[in-house]
């Protein structure tokens, strides 16, 4: 995936007034693991989030995600060490998010299915407005757009 | 043991709306929020509060209140930190999982 590919992807034209974008696990292993083949364009594309004035949070459910990709593939030190140091907001799902992202994985026609997280990202970025991911998982940014 | 019918001091709501006690007051005195005077002091039921907050809870206000990440820098801390064995989590996190899983076999 080349630097293009990696920037924010936008979705639909719903944009709040704010710049907000959504961070999917992906976007975050790829920003830790420095072996990562998508890192350099991770890091790239986080500055320019930065650059660009944008607000940047995540669920509790991708927290969960994240340390256990991060566990499997860098280790759990360095799960630990993400979980400690990064200053992610994080919004929780309530009850309502789960039953619609329950109903959107019941009812999805990929073929790949859609993960439990993405259902519940997808519900969250809707309920808010944001159109914008950053995320470097192809099926996720499928998704999204 | 608190139930719906429980009686919740001023302070007490404006704790749980994150409001100032002047504001639940003036939404006392508004109107805007049910409540009883008991020996000249405000009292709101829970169940009372519970619905308020829940219809005047703006969908946007988490992101409302969300720093600008130029401020907060959220992710500076942890960028590099690990070295893995050359994954590529671009190709999707199931693949990544899988990669994962290959190696430690």
């Amino acid at each position: 995936m080349d630097e293009q590919e990696m920037a924010v992807a936008p979705g639909n034209d719903a944009a709040p007034p704010d710049l907000v974008a959504f961070v999917d696990s992906s976007a975050i292993v790829a920003m830790v693991d420095a072996n990562d083949n998508t890192h350099g364009a991770a890091v790239s594309a986080y500055a320019e989030l930065l650059q660009q004035g944008y607000k940047l949070f995540t669920t509790n459910h991708v927290i969960a995600e994240t340390v256990d990709l991060l566990d499997a593939g860098v280790g759990p030190d360095v799960a630990r060490r993400w979980l400690r140091d990064h200053r992610l907001s994080i919004y929780h799902a309530d009850e309502q998010d789960e039953r619609r992202a329950r109903a959107l994985v019941i009812s999805s026609r990929n073929p790949r299915g859609l993960s439990y997280v993405d259902a519940v990202s997808l519900v969250v970025m809707e309920k808010f407005g944001v159109a914008d991911a950053f995320a470097v998982d192809p099926h996720f940014l499928n998704e999204t757009a | 043991m608190e139930n719906e019918q429980t009686l919740l001091s001023v302070g007490d709501a404006a704790r749980r709306l994150e409001r100032s006690t002047e504001q639940v007051r003036r939404y006392l005195r508004e109107g805007r929020l049910k409540g009883q005077r008991i020996g000249g002091q405000w009292f709101i039921e829970r169940a009372t509060l519970d619905h308020f907050a829940s219809a005047t809870r703006s969908p946007q206000t988490f992101v409302q209140r969300l720093g600008k990440a130029s401020a907060v820098h959220p992710l500076n801390d942890v960028i590099g930190i690990g070295k893995g064995a050359g994954s590529n989590i671009g190709e999707g996190k199931l693949a990544y999982r899988l990669a994962a899983a290959r190696r430690r076999a």
